[in-house]
């Protein structure tokens, strides 16, 4: 069998720039600075790109090429071949893990933005038939509030073919596949990037068009780029930027390692990983910050963008709303609108491909099997993981995968990786692996950074993420300065041991009931107390003007929500006494199915927990089997 | 915009494009190619004290 090796070294930075260039760094992104302090938000961002992005990104590049002389192109193998304790192997395990479970719901959203870029060239989304983007969505997914199965005859169809795209562009191995579809995807993202970037960032409101620009795009530049220092002192906003750099560089997912490990041993990885990384920032900062909240701002204006990104997701921006607010781009909106989506949809690809890798190298190497078998083996791994995703409401599967190995998990392998590479290889041994054959001078200060402060600061991250509090660490660090009274301890729902006990569930389950109780409460008033509620609600739209701790736009995103409850309150009051019985009884049913959803969803998430445990145990058995099968030729680990 | 803002991202972007860009002309640039001609393999047996990995611990 021949070994596989890159045909071109612009081929391989592509291909790794493609694998870190993900949808998060035209979604999330932005919707993160904005969320974060603005351009505060980009100091400890490039403070944890140099202290951990480009440290593990050579980290990882080092370890595969090292674990690929010796014939190992996925974790548990590179593990291994970093010490001989037999258990790091089981460690490396996560590498094959991860891959597959995150490829499971991100090949699901690779579908949505095929159909969505397919959709929009056809015009679907412009002109007066135009569809709304949700009901696409609800078409697209099968999926109803409330509902706990989901399923779209269409959508599924989708999904298979987009399986099956990866399954065949992986048959075909690095050269003729993975690097092909880099050199060709790269390039058309970075140029449709650009063309949306400048035709948005040049948005002014026009008084002749009323249904046009609200207010000019560069509002929505200066809103993510305005410096923020106090929100420097907040500790929350440095993990957020931490973690970002940590998604957003693929980092502590085993595709690195994978890509790296089919270079030869003298060939350079620190001029190549800082390429790779340095792109993906290029796309990220540069290209992703101009496009989402920029186009956002000057068709919804910033209060509504600030309501939108308030979770620091873009995803409800991206998917629900741009493809409507393109239609003010005239003839050019459905090339616009399929721009957005095929540069999503490239982004995704390329992504999803690295994680295909990793399994396809450890099938080949451990159990002999070709490119072709390999690749259907990967897509039949996948079906078990991906079915659900697709069949289940996307607070079931999606959001656990989504939670446990595309997030928390990629700190427990980046901290484990870092301290295997430091500490159990050593330090001595790891610089001269990095540095082996390198174009680029690594500053000798990275061997200090990497040996004590990313570790140290993935410790901090990781002990920060699991056991944060539902006040945020602010409201303790505050109280600590201060000498004040700390708040009652509470898990937050978005922290692991949050998670853990359901806690998120609990609290947006207590959240839709209360709404549920407002909006009957809103039908059922009389008169008289509907005026007073009126009038309590236009009193603390008027506060807000008093309070000088608000900026500008948070004031008016506050008076946005309120102005909405206010005109629900006198839609409430204009039915009539048969409509008004009907609504309610509409609402009583709603509710009713709210509750029984949130009832069931802690049980299943917990058979998600039990498929992604399962799924672990079946790879470490591959891995014993493997190793077993190493031992029995005379191989060594 | 404000004065700020827009100097931040100008600082911002300057050492984006310039790391990019400085990291690509090295790329492009450099004599050395990444790969040759293919070779043989299948799982290998590299073994402590074979060359090039003699002073590492496995």
């Amino acid at each position: 069998m021949a070994k596989e090796r890159w045909a071109s070294r612009v081929g391989l930075v592509l291909a790794m720039a493609g694998n870190a260039v993900g949808l998060g760094n035209f979604l999330r992104f932005p919707a993160q600075a904005a969320k974060n302090g603005g351009g505060a938000f980009l100091i400890p961002y490039l403070v944890a790109l140099v202290v951990l992005g480009l440290p593990l990104i050579w980290v990882e590049w080092a370890m595969g090429r090292f674990g690929g002389q010796k014939g190992h192109h996925s974790t548990p193998g590179i593990f291994q071949s970093f010490s001989k304790n037999p258990l790091w192997k089981y460690f490396g395990v996560m590498g094959l893990w991860s891959c597959l479970v995150i490829a499971a719901f991100y090949l699901y959203i690779e579908t949505w933005t095929l159909a969505y870029a397919g959709y929009s060239l056809v015009g679907g989304f412009t002109g007066e038939k135009a569809t709304n983007p949700g009901e696409f969505f609800g078409s697209l997914t099968g999926e109803r509030d409330y509902h706990l199965f989901a399923f779209s005859w269409w959508g599924m169809i989708l999904f298979m073919l987009c399986i099956s795209l990866n399954v065949y562009i992986l048959s075909r191995g690095l050269a003729k596949g993975i690097e092909i579809v880099s050199k060709i995807g790269m390039p058309l993202l970075i140029i449709f990037a650009a063309i949306l970037a400048v035709r948005g960032i040049f948005i002014t409101p026009d008084p002749d068009d009323p249904q046009g620009a609200v207010q000019p795009a560069l509002d929505g530049l200066n809103f993510i780029w305005e410096p923020r220092f106090e929100s420097l002192k907040d500790p929350s906003v440095w993990l957020a930027a931490a973690g970002q750099i940590f998604f957003t560089l693929s980092i502590g997912m085993g595709s690195i390692h994978c890509y790296a490990s089919y270079l030869r041993e003298t060939d350079d990885v620190a001029l190549t990983g800082a390429t790779a990384g340095w792109t993906n920032e290029f796309c990220e900062v540069i290209l992703g910050g101009t496009i989402l909240i920029p186009i956002a701002v000057a068709y919804l204006g910033l209060p509504e963008v600030v309501n939108r990104t308030e979770g620091g997701s873009g995803f409800s921006l991206g998917f629900m709303v741009f493809p409507t607010l393109f239609n003010k781009w005239g003839a050019f909106a459905p090339v616009a609108g399929f721009m957005w989506f095929g540069l999503l949809f490239f982004a995704a690809i390329t992504s999803s491909l690295a994680m295909g890798q990793p399994l396809m190298g450890f099938l080949q190497e451990e159990f002999g099997l070709n490119r072709d078998k390999a690749a259907l083996a990967f897509g039949l791994c996948l079906l078990p993981l991906a079915l659900p995703v697709a069949l289940m409401h996307g607070n079931t599967f999606f959001d656990e995968f989504d939670f446990w190995a595309g997030t928390f998990m990629l700190v427990v392998f980046a901290l484990g990786e870092a301290i295997l590479f430091a500490w159990v290889f050593g330090m001595d041994l790891g610089w001269k692996e990095m540095t082996n054959g390198a174009e680029l001078a690594i500053p000798r200060i990275f061997f200090f950074i990497i040996k004590y402060v990313t570790p140290v600061f993935l410790l901090v991250i990781l002990l920060g993420f699991t056991f944060l509090p539902k006040s945020g660490w602010n409201a303790y660090v505050e109280a600590f300065t201060n000498g004040t009274p700390a708040p009652a301890w509470e898990w937050s729902g978005d922290g692991m041991i949050g998670k853990l006990l359901h806690v998120d569930v609990e609290e947006t389950r207590e959240s839709k009931l209360k709404n549920f109780q407002s909006k009957l409460t809103n039908v059922a008033l009389n008169a008289t107390d509907r005026e007073k509620r009126v009038a309590d609600l236009n009193k603390r739209i008027a506060d807000l003007d008093t309070q000088s701790n608000l900026r500008d736009y948070e004031r008016d995103a506050k008076k946005l929500t309120l102005n909405a409850e206010r005109k629900g309150l006198i839609d409430a009051g204009k039915l009539t006494p048969s409509q008004r019985d009907a609504r309610t009884q509409e609402l009583i049913a709603e509710r009713r199915l709210a509750e029984e959803f949130y009832e069931r969803l802690p049980m299943w998430r917990d058979l998600d927990r039990l498929v992604m445990v399962g799924a672990y145990a079946f790879f470490s058995i591959l891995v014993f089997v493997a190793w077993r099968k190493r031992a029995s030729k005379g191989h060594s680990p | 915009m404000n004065t700020s803002a827009l100097i931040f991202m100008l600082v911002v972007w300057s050492v984006i494009l310039v790391m990019t860009g400085y990291c690509f002309f090295k790329l492009l640039t450099s004599a050395r190619p990444l790969s040759g001609p293919e070779e043989p393999s299948g799982p290998t047996d590299v073994q402590p004290g074979d060359p090039g990995i003699t002073d590492r611990p496995v």
